[in-house]
Formats: C-alpha cells, structure tokens, sequence
C-alpha cells in the first residue's frame, strides 16, 4: 500500500524492509533459491535485477506522463528481454566464470513480476523522482536479501565468505546446493515474519 | 538405444524439471498448491505448456537459431513461443474448466521459459532424446506440484506457528521433495 502522503524516502525504506518484495510477498523468489549460490552470483543477478526494475519504472513513468500511455506487460517483457541480451553480450566473460546456469537464471528475469510490479502498479501515475525512489528501494531491497542467503550459503557450503576461506571444511556442503538455497530462503522469510510481529 | 531414451525421460523427470532440481519457482505456485484440487489444474497447464514450447524451444535453437547465428533472439524468441502456445493451449482445451481457469498464470512464467532454456543447454544428441527429455521435464513438473499439494495439504493445517505458513512450508516442503528426487536419480544417474 503506497499512500500520496509518504515521502520518497519513505517509500525507499518502505521497500527496502518492512515490505520487501522478496521476504513479503514471495516476488522474485526462485532469484534467492537459484541465483545465490556464491556471493559473486547474487551480486550481479541482484543488480542486473535492480537495474531492470529502475529502467522498467522509469519507462513506465515517462509513457504515463508524457503520453498517458500505459505499458502493456507483453511490451515491458519483451523490453526486458532486449536488455538482458545487450547484459549478456556485454558481460559475457563474467558471466562464464560464474556458477553454471546463472545466464539462465538471469534470462528468466524477463518473466519475473519482481521485475515489472512497481512499473504496473505505481510508476506509470507518479512523479519522477517517488518512482526512481519506489523502484530503487524495491530493488535494493532484493539484492539485500539475495546477498544475505549468499553469504551464508557460500559459508555452510564452500567453507568461503565473500570469496575468502574461513573453514578448511565445510560444515554443510549441501547449503549450496537447490536444497540449501530452499531451506535458507524458509529460514529468512520466517525470521523476517517473526522480527516483522514484534515490532511496536 | 532404448537405454539412452529410458535415461532422458528419467533425467527429464528426476534430474532436469524446473521447480524442484533448479528451484525455479514461480511467484503463482505457492497459493495453487495448497490444496490437490487447484494443483492438479495448475500442474496439467504447466505440463502442457512445458512440452509445447520446450520442444518448440529446442527446434527452434537447433534449426533456426543457432544454424542462422542469431542465438542473441533466443530470449525474445521464447517469450513469443510461450505467448503462441498459452494461445494455442487456450484454444485446445477451451472446454476444460480447470487448464483454462489456470492458463492465465502461465502468460509469463519462469518454470516454462526456465524448461525451454534448459533444454537447450542441456543439449541431448538428437530429436528424439530432446522430446523425451522434454516430456520427462512436463511429467515431473506435474507430479511435483500435485505431490507438493497432498503434502501441504497433510502437514501445513498442522503447523500452528504462522512464520511457517505459506512460502516457508512451501519451500520446506520442496526441499524435501529435492532429496527425495536425487535419491532417485541416483540409482539411473552415472
């Protein structure tokens, strides 16, 4: 729920935490179960993720401003697809030395709602600069976590912390497998929730 | 011969199918799998889906595509294959209640565009092991979201804590099914 009276920062914050599209309403899960294998892997699909909900937004706004003209979803995708061919050509060496499937898994944000919700639902009627903000807090906001499941993925599973041997062994190999990325994606939504009930 | 081809259908159901060996979980299955009776619906419409555009997928990479050099279209090119076949599903079963009902959530849907990829990195030798691949890849689908529905439908009333109600019973639940499905592969796999 976005109200005309909150601020930019507002709902930066607002997307950021006590609504965070991943952790609160599921969008964009499977980017925390198969893109965090290694801390490497959740950066660059988080913020290719973040860049596409920005450029989305952004596209959405100017079409509703200037035109009165609202995307359709067909157009936004078929957008999105483009610009993550041009990312892929560009970031082609990158993106081989990243673990397997992670072009597939970015290919798949074309079809992802994380990436088009905040451009359908509040960009296309808004000032610039509230849905720069929306649209930025809702993407920081999945980066965030994808970054936080990466890191203790990397750590149970490889025994590694943002590329760095901590373990010599590591004490749950299977973290980095689909099963971990499962069970620690569980763990963050339910912590999320419990953090989220206690609060004032 | 008929090895290979027991293999790819198996590999497609147990090693390859998108929602539970490569957690591509799209954002619609969590609230269509509470109970079996939404699930069977939606699972039949991803099947359906699964193998219409992940052949297509896989003719079109190999014929088109990749003979052309114009493997930059790949994406754009899938999305419009799922478009042309959720229409085609659509006019097909026109009649039948539940794919229609369900079809809707497979205009854009990760699990479907996620299978046409990965059929075609998976690369089988030739078009007969692709198709069966492909089929292994819509059964599986299938039978884990009608599986994930009975399970929920069994354990989740149970749990009374609400931080586990929803996605986290879900994914709980799926990373259970991702043990039990690699057990199986191993007994095919290598």
């Amino acid at each position: 729920m976005r109200l005309p009276s909150e601020s930019k920062q507002q709902l930066f914050i607002k997307n950021l935490w006590p609504e965070n599209a991943l952790l609160y309403s599921g969008a964009g899960i499977f980017l925390a179960v198969a893109g965090t294998q290694s801390w490497d892997q959740a950066f660059f699909l988080g913020s290719v993720c973040l860049g596409l909900i920005i450029a989305n937004s952004l596209a959405s706004h100017l079409c509703g401003d200037l035109l009165r003209y609202r995307i359709p979803l067909w157009a936004l995708s078929l957008g999105t697809a483009i610009m993550l061919a041009a990312v892929d050509a560009a970031f082609a060496h990158k993106i081989a030395r990243l673990p397997e499937h992670t072009r597939t898994v970015m290919y798949l944000l074309a079809a992802c709602p994380a990436v088009f919700s905040r451009a359908r639902s509040f960009s296309h009627g808004t000032s610039t600069g509230r849905a720069l903000f929306d649209s930025a807090g809702q993407g920081t906001g999945i980066l965030m976590v994808m970054l936080l499941v990466s890191l203790f993925r990397e750590l149970l599973g490889t025994g590694k912390m943002a590329g760095s041997q901590l373990f010599i062994l590591p004490p749950w190999p299977l973290a980095s497998s689909v099963f971990g990325g499962m069970v620690l994606t569980a763990l963050a939504i339910m912590l999320f929730r419990m953090i989220g009930r206690n609060r004032p | 011969m008929s090895l290979d081809y027991s293999l790819s259908l198996l590999s497609g159901i147990f090693l390859l199918q998108p929602l539970i060996s490569f957690g591509l979980v799209p954002s619609s299955s969590q609230s269509m799998t509470r109970h079996p009776a939404g699930a069977l619906g939606y699972g039949l419409t991803g099947g359906l889906m699964i193998l219409g555009l992940g052949s297509s997928a896989w003719l079109l990479h190999q014929l088109l595509l990749e003979p052309l050099r114009l493997k930059f279209m790949e994406l754009p090119v899938l999305l419009l294959a799922m478009w042309v076949w959720q229409r085609l599903i659509g006019r097909i079963f026109s009649r039948f209640r539940p794919i229609i009902d369900c079809l809707p959530l497979y205009f854009l849907n990760l699990a479907v565009l996620g299978s046409g990829l990965l059929l075609i990195h998976s690369a089988p030798d030739g078009i007969a092991q692709a198709l069966l691949r492909c089929t292994g890849m819509a059964l599986g689908y299938i039978l884990s979201t009608i599986l994930m529905a009975f399970f929920r439908e069994r354990a989740e009333p149970k749990t009374t804590s609400r931080p586990l109600q929803g996605w986290p019973a879900f994914l709980l639940a799926g990373s259970l099914f991702w043990l039990g499905w690699q057990a199986i592969a191993s007994l095919f796999k290598g």
